[in-house]
């Protein structure tokens, strides 16, 4: 579990909707931070390497804490151990996390992915392609979410 | 096969097909074989009656018409009463009996006459001998009458004389009663006495006169039907009467007073006599008359026993020859019984065959199996590689069904290849463009963060590692596009083919170095919209990407004919070499350095793979040898059914 806070200037102080990523890619991470930064999003940042980290995070452990709410998870489809449809299929069984507010965040644009996706209720689908700033974009798009919209807690 | 030879002896189709041949064709050949058997003895029918029947029963006919000549001729023979006639009579039966022999000859030798030829050879020789032999008796018959009528002649000449002298006696004896007183007168010198004698012997000599007168010419009438008494028995009653009367005449006349007349009476009635009762009297000669005629009758019948003979024998043959004529017809109507009899069975049996070989052979065995063979080939082909045919069996349908599973199976594996290779190069793509996306984002990143603090070299070569990564990006990116090819399901579309073009004009050349013009008719057409967008997509982005000047000119036109689109993308470049016409559309196969020009050599497979899943061709025209520009012409598949209008998707 990462905790990472941005300590530039400027910093804009938000709500304190919690970021998690789920992703097992640590240089698909590192793009990730790196936009957030560029768009100056400060809430805080966890990061979790597959569904189950994920899950352990969200529903917490012996010795830690569940996260608290509210938060927004990005979510990869491909991971090891569980990988993304799992996570979800586990998280809208859990009555406590079935509210959950998901974007998946994935290199896969096959439609069977996208619809078995979207039946578990996703936010919405993101497709991490190759051109720059459309993952900046995406990013920009989920803090301004994150801004607007009430989470559920 | 729901039917097979009892004897699991299952040949081969074409065998079977033969022996269904070989059998009308048999039974045709049997048919015939007994069509010509009975036209033979059809044939041999016809001819005996030609050659033995007929010519018999004209034969006999001729005969019993000569015959029956003859007969009158003979006949004829028997009714003459003058001698004159008999040569030309005997001339003509001469004649007669010459052309009787002859057709009793022919007739003799003719079909089924064996037996009774020499019969009827004997019989006409006795006719011959015979005809003459009567003909001759005819002739001494006719000239004996004649001589008998000159002895009648001579005795009726006699006759007269006699009756002349009578009548003259009878006369004077007239003359001297006359003379005489009729009543004595007294005192006459003839007394009554002398009287009474002188009329009783007048009277007497009247009397006398008058019986011989009778009997004289009685005697003449007698003789006169001498010649014309039949038998002997008569001729005798006549001869005595004629002796009877003949005496009694003589005592007459030595009765009558002895007068020169009554010696002349005298003479007559000798000479009577001889003519009469003479050895060449007319008694005599009537006895020969008898005798001759006699001989005759004798003759006569003797003529008719062998011509009787010959008749029956002519008959029998005639019927003989009739009834082998009767046999004839009832056998030509058996034989044509027969030969339509056969002609029937051959019929029917030949379209039992037919109709048998084809239920059997044709039908159950051939085209049924057939049926299902087709079905099962169009089933494999229309891409059911798991379906399993069910024609079995040893002949060429059995081959058949066995190569086909041959084929299916390779069909089955070939599609397992397949969508292990696609699935494979889609995962490869997929998944080795992870890695690729992390390498990208940490080049940019390093050159972000860094970039100032690199030297000239360094920095060159970071823009060089983004560009390699750029190039492995579009490589792949284009790998998964021409491995999807035809996978997914395009959509017909209403196509703006003007706002399409307008539109990839904006995206490729933002700055509007070239002038992009489309040419297209204003009707609306309708196509696979996605995959021609792609195509444009590639094709002008070639054309500006190997322009060689700074300006340009690309025009698209499209046309429509026969359920196609042809499309034509024109540009004003350097144009290709027609060397390398055939290349370009091959994978991976660039025509400049990639640093020149980007390309991953994919993009014009890619338009050929997917123009010919559509049932297309693309074609390329350029020669820069004579003039500049290329022209690449490509089309697909025509829409008649406009659907709703969609959106052109970008």
């Amino acid at each position: 579990m990462k905790d990472l806070r941005s300590g530039q200037r400027g910093r804009i102080d938000t709500n304190t909707v919690q970021f998690v990523i789920v992703d097992d890619d640590e240089v698909s991470v590192m793009a990730i931070m790196r936009a957030l930064r560029k768009l100056r999003i400060v809430n805080p940042v966890h990061v979790a390497r597959d569904g189950q980290e994920a899950l352990d995070l969200l529903r917490g452990k012996p010795d830690a804490p569940r996260l608290p709410k509210p938060y927004i998870i990005t979510l990869d489809l491909n991971m090891p151990r569980m990988d993304g449809l799992e996570f979800l299929e586990e998280v809208r069984n859990d009555p406590d996390l079935q509210n959950t507010v998901i974007f998946v965040l994935s290199t896969s644009d096959a439609p069977n992915d996208v619809a078995a996706a979207y039946r578990a209720n996703i936010a919405g689908y993101v497709v991490k392609d190759d051109l720059g700033d459309s993952l900046e974009r995406a990013l920009d798009m989920i803090g301004a979410f994150s801004r607007l919209i009430e989470l559920p807690s | 096969m729901t039917w097979s030879f009892p004897w699991h002896f299952a040949p081969r189709i074409v065998t079977r097909l033969r022996l269904v041949f070989l059998l009308i064709a048999a039974v045709l050949g049997l048919s015939v074989a007994i069509g010509l058997v009975q036209m033979r003895s059809l044939d041999r029918n016809v001819a005996h009656l030609t050659q033995g029947s007929v010519p018999v029963l004209v034969a006999a006919r001729h005969v019993e018409s000569s015959l029956k000549n003859l007969l009158l001729s003979l006949q004829e023979a028997s009714s003459l009463q003058k001698p004159d006639a008999m040569p030309s009579l005997q001339a003509r039966v001469d004649r007669q009996l010459e052309t009787l022999s002859q057709r009793i000859l022919i007739l003799g030798g003719s079909h089924g006459a064996e037996n009774v030829g020499p019969d009827m050879h004997d019989a006409m020789v006795e006719i011959i001998g015979t005809a003459h032999a009567a003909l001759s008796t005819r002739a001494q018959v006719l000239s004996q009458k004649t001589s008998l009528d000159q002895h009648g002649q001579k005795i009726l000449d006699i006759r007269a004389k006699s009756l002349r002298v009578l009548e003259n006696l009878a006369y004077q004896n007239v003359r001297r009663t006359d003379s005489l007183p009729v009543t004595a007168r007294p005192g006459a010198s003839v007394d009554s006495d002398a009287l009474e004698r002188a009329y009783f012997e007048t009277l007497a000599l009247a009397t006398a006169l008058t019986e011989l007168t009778v009997q004289i010419e009685t005697v003449g009438d007698l003789a006169a039907r001498l010649p014309d008494v039949a038998d002997a028995r008569a001729l005798e009653r006549i001869q005595e009467a004629l002796r009877f009367r003949m005496r009694s005449i003589t005592v007459q006349i030595a009765q009558l007073p002895p007068t020169e007349a009554r010696t002349n009476l005298a003479q007559h009635v000798i000479d009577l006599r001889s003519l009469i009762f003479g050895s060449d009297g007319l008694v005599n000669g009537v006895k020969q008359l008898q005798a001759h005629r006699a001989t005759l009758a004798m003759q006569e019948q003797a003529q008719r026993q062998p011509i009787q003979r010959i008749s029956s024998r002519a008959r029998a043959l005639t019927d003989t020859a009739e009834m082998d004529v009767i046999a004839a017809r009832v056998n030509l109507a058996q034989v044509s019984d027969h030969i339509m009899a056969i002609m029937a069975l051959a019929a029917l049996s030949t379209m039992a065959a037919i109709v048998g070989a084809s239920i059997w052979v044709v039908e159950r065995q051939i085209n049924r199996r057939m049926a299902r063979l087709t079905d099962s080939v169009l089933t494999i082909a229309n891409g059911d590689t798991t379906h399993r045919t069910t024609v079995t069996g040893a002949d060429e349908l059995g081959d058949m069904a066995r190569a086909l599973d041959v084929f299916r199976m390779t069909a089955e594996e070939l599609s397992r290849s397949n969508a292990e290779l696609e699935k494979f190069a889609y995962v490869a793509a997929h998944d080795l463009r992870s890695p690729l996306r992390a390498i990208q984002d940490l080049a940019q990143w390093t050159i972000e963060d860094e970039e100032t603090r690199f030297s000239q070299a360094s920095q060159r070569n970071m823009r060089l590692l983004q560009r390699r990564i750029t190039r492995m990006n579009t490589l792949l990116s284009d790998l998964l596009d021409y491995s999807r090819i035809g996978k997914e399901g395009a959509d017909l579309a209403q196509i703006d083919l003007v706002a399409m073009v307008a539109d990839l004009g904006g995206m490729l050349d933002p700055e509007d170095r070239f002038t992009l013009t489309c040419e297209a008719t204003d009707t609306p057409l309708a196509s696979y919209a996605v995959p021609l967008h792609h195509i444009l997509l590639n094709l002008i982005g070639n054309a500006i990407k190997h322009h060689d000047r700074a300006r340009g000119r690309i025009t698209v036109s499209a046309h429509m004919h026969a359920a196609r689109l042809t499309v034509r993308v024109t540009d004003d470049g350097p144009g290709i070499n027609p060397r390398y016409h055939a290349r370009i559309f091959e994978l991976f196969k660039t025509l400049r350095p990639r640093d020149e020009v980007e390309g991953s050599g994919l993009g014009l497979a890619i338009i050929a793979k997917l123009v010919a899943h559509y049932g297309g061709t693309v074609q390329v025209a350029s020669d820069p040898a004579t003039k500049r520009g290329s022209t690449f012409t490509f089309d697909l598949p025509l829409a008649k059914v406009v659907p709703a209008p969609l959106p052109v998707a970008a």
